[in-house]
């Protein structure tokens, strides 16, 4: 029972927030930072997965999944806030090195964090994140209208199509060879997440928000240039909102890039979930626990 | 016993297929050339409550975990449309083990999963290769204090009293009280597993279908005799693997079917109601060993 996930809640900034939990504890950390509008659920088997050698931790975002949905006026639901509460979640569980998995909104979430500590960083693990203006693709043109006007009405009912039901099963489905695969769990759980007051409201505040991410890829990109982070991409190529070319563009800046497409969509671990976590475990094995294993027997042969 | 073969079929897929007017969900995973074994899911739960189990012996085995009409993704036709009553969920199985064509069949069955797959298995004990059983009950010394207290009411034909039992037990805090009492681990029980039946349980109409297989529920004790004899008879294979701190069919309803079947293989768990939402990885360990060990039987 040792590598069990625990589910656990834990009070950050006076937020309520859920995670999951799984792994020794002295293990190298890996966080996992989940997309919109799921939660840490869609990571409920890659924590099986790798908590035999990791320490995993997948929290929840304020207003996703099972953690507290603060109303609008009491919180600002921004990438940026989004970013502190990680943050602060992290040290208050004293991580102080980690590798970051980021997915949709994992990545602006995730970009912040680790440029703003890129010495806390051991590696970076990419699944259709973006920080490029070119991963931008058709999908985008709505949200860039709403990013130049909030009181365009069209674009913002074309937003909150993405998830209402048929627009959140698209979102799993879209792209995936075999669409059996996916498990309704996962637009069944995110539905009764978002039909809870006022959190259509979040989801349209977030993607106006989302508009403070492309302004930052310059940033973003020039930590990866600075400090040569260890990065792999785990990228379902078949993606309609971050599609390859935002995978591409990374090459132009990492040095130390391990690049794998899936022929599957955007929620790619629902339908390569198995080969995706040995990928990741692998990449890990060789660039993270190794480096750990050296750093212990050094300090013990001081 | 592990050879090569095709890793997509260990991917579990999520299907439909009509049975009657039922659009009836099920999950399956695994080899449909190993051995099937079919699960039957209890009460407030659906297949979800196995989608640890199906994973884990995925590889193995061929898995089937349908959800009964009224429960989890499958339709849930009003009840002037559909007879809920566990004589129907039962025929419902049975038609879809015929669509599918199971042979040889290992049945798990949890909870609820116990009326309606004693119910198949005795019309068509053909199609039994070993049972597997989990907090699913047919002995009087198996009915936890939860059952005697619905007895209880039932007897004083106090209406309100069911009434306000059944609210409770479909309730968000009754779901949850189900998972997670009894459980040494409280911060192991996914909050996935309540939240899930919690959601499919506010869907429109559910509540009430609920009821009336509730009611229904006494249909079963009279059985108990004759699921027994089936036992006695037949011998099947059988590992019970038991939460025994359920109190709604505690630990001595798995020593119960010692009587029947002197072979069957019992382990007791510090454990509750849902044990696998705690101990999946145990089960399923239980199972490979006693399936392969009576695989020579096949």
């Amino acid at each position: 029972m040792k590598n069990q996930t625990h589910y656990q809640f834990i009070e950050i900034n006076g937020v309520n927030i859920f995670y999951r939990e799984a792994g020794p504890k002295d293990a190298p950390a890996v966080v996992l930072l989940h997309g919109y509008p799921a939660s840490s659920f869609m990571f409920r088997n890659l924590i099986e997965q790798l908590s035999d050698k990791y320490h995993v931790i997948a929290a929840d975002y304020p207003g996703y999944g099972r953690s507290e949905q603060p109303p609008i006026a009491e919180f600002d639901y921004t990438f940026d806030n989004f970013a502190v509460i990680i943050e602060a979640l992290l040290d208050k569980l004293n991580i102080t090195r980690y590798s970051l998995y980021l997915m949709d909104y994992g990545a602006p979430v995730g970009w912040r964090i680790a440029s703003k500590h890129p010495e806390r960083i051991d590696s970076l693990i990419v699944q259709n994140g973006c920080a490029y203006e070119e991963g931008l693709e058709a999908f985008w043109d709505p949200f860039k209208a709403y990013w130049k006007d909030r009181n365009d009405k069209e674009a913002e009912h074309t937003l909150s199509t993405f998830h209402a039901p048929d627009g959140l099963k698209w979102q799993y489905t879209h792209g995936v060879p075999d669409p059996s695969v996916v498990s309704p769990d996962n637009w069944e759980m995110d539905l009764r997440h978002l039909e809870r007051p006022e959190n259509g409201q979040i989801q349209l505040d977030l993607f106006y928000d989302y508009g403070t991410n492309p302004p930052n890829y310059p940033k973003w990109q020039q930590y990866f240039r600075d400090y040569n982070p260890e990065m792999l991409i785990v990228y379902g190529k078949n993606d309609y909102i971050f599609p390859v070319s935002g995978a591409e563009a990374y090459k132009k800046d990492v040095v130390n890039l391990e690049y794998h497409l899936f022929d599957t969509g955007h929620f790619a671990l629902e339908s390569f979930g198995d080969e995706i976590g040995a990928t990741i475990k692998d990449f890990l094995d060789r660039k993270v626990a190794q480096k750990y294993s050296q750093t212990t027997q050094s300090t013990q042969s001081v | 016993m592990k050879t090569n073969h095709n890793d997509c079929l260990e991917r579990s897929s999520y299907r439909r297929v009509k049975i009657e007017d039922i659009e009836l969900f099920y999950r399956e995973a695994g080899d449909p050339g190993r051995p099937t074994i079919l699960l039957l899911h209890g009460f407030p739960s659906s297949s979800h409550m196995f989608r640890n189990l199906i994973k884990l012996l995925a590889q193995d085995y061929h898995l089937v975990a349908p959800d009964y009409p009224g429960f989890g993704y499958s339709s849930w036709p009003s009840p002037s449309a559909f007879n809920y009553s566990f004589d129907h969920l039962a025929e419902i199985i049975e038609k879809f083990i015929d669509y599918l064509g199971l042979r040889s069949i290992s049945f798990y069955m949890q909870d609820y999963g116990g009326p309606v797959g004693f119910r198949v298995i005795t019309k068509r004990p053909e199609l039994v290769h070993s049972l597997i059983i989990q907090n699913a009950n047919i002995y009087v010394e198996g009915l936890g204090p939860d059952v005697q207290k619905v007895g209880a009411l039932t007897q004083a034909k106090d209406t309100a009293g069911l009434e306000s039992t059944i609210n409770f037990m479909m309730s968000f805090e009754g779901i949850k009280e189900q998972y997670l009492y009894g459980a040494p681990h409280p911060d192991f029980i996914s909050p996935d597993s309540y939240y899930m039946d919690h959601f499919i349980f506010e869907r429109h109409g559910i509540k009430d279908i609920q009821k009336i297989l509730f009611k229904d529920y006494a249909n079963n004790f009279p059985k108990y005799p004759e699921w027994q004899k089936y036992l006695r008879t037949y011998q099947p294979p059988a590992l019970i693997t038991w939460g025994k701190n359920d109190k709604i069919f505690p630990g001595p309803g798995a020593l119960a079917y010692e009587k029947d079947l002197p072979d069957a293989e019992i382990h007791l768990f510090d454990g509750g109601h849902f044990l696998l939402e705690e101990y999946a990885k145990e089960v399923s360990e239980l199972i490979d060993n006693f399936l392969q060990k009576n695989m020579i039987s096949q």
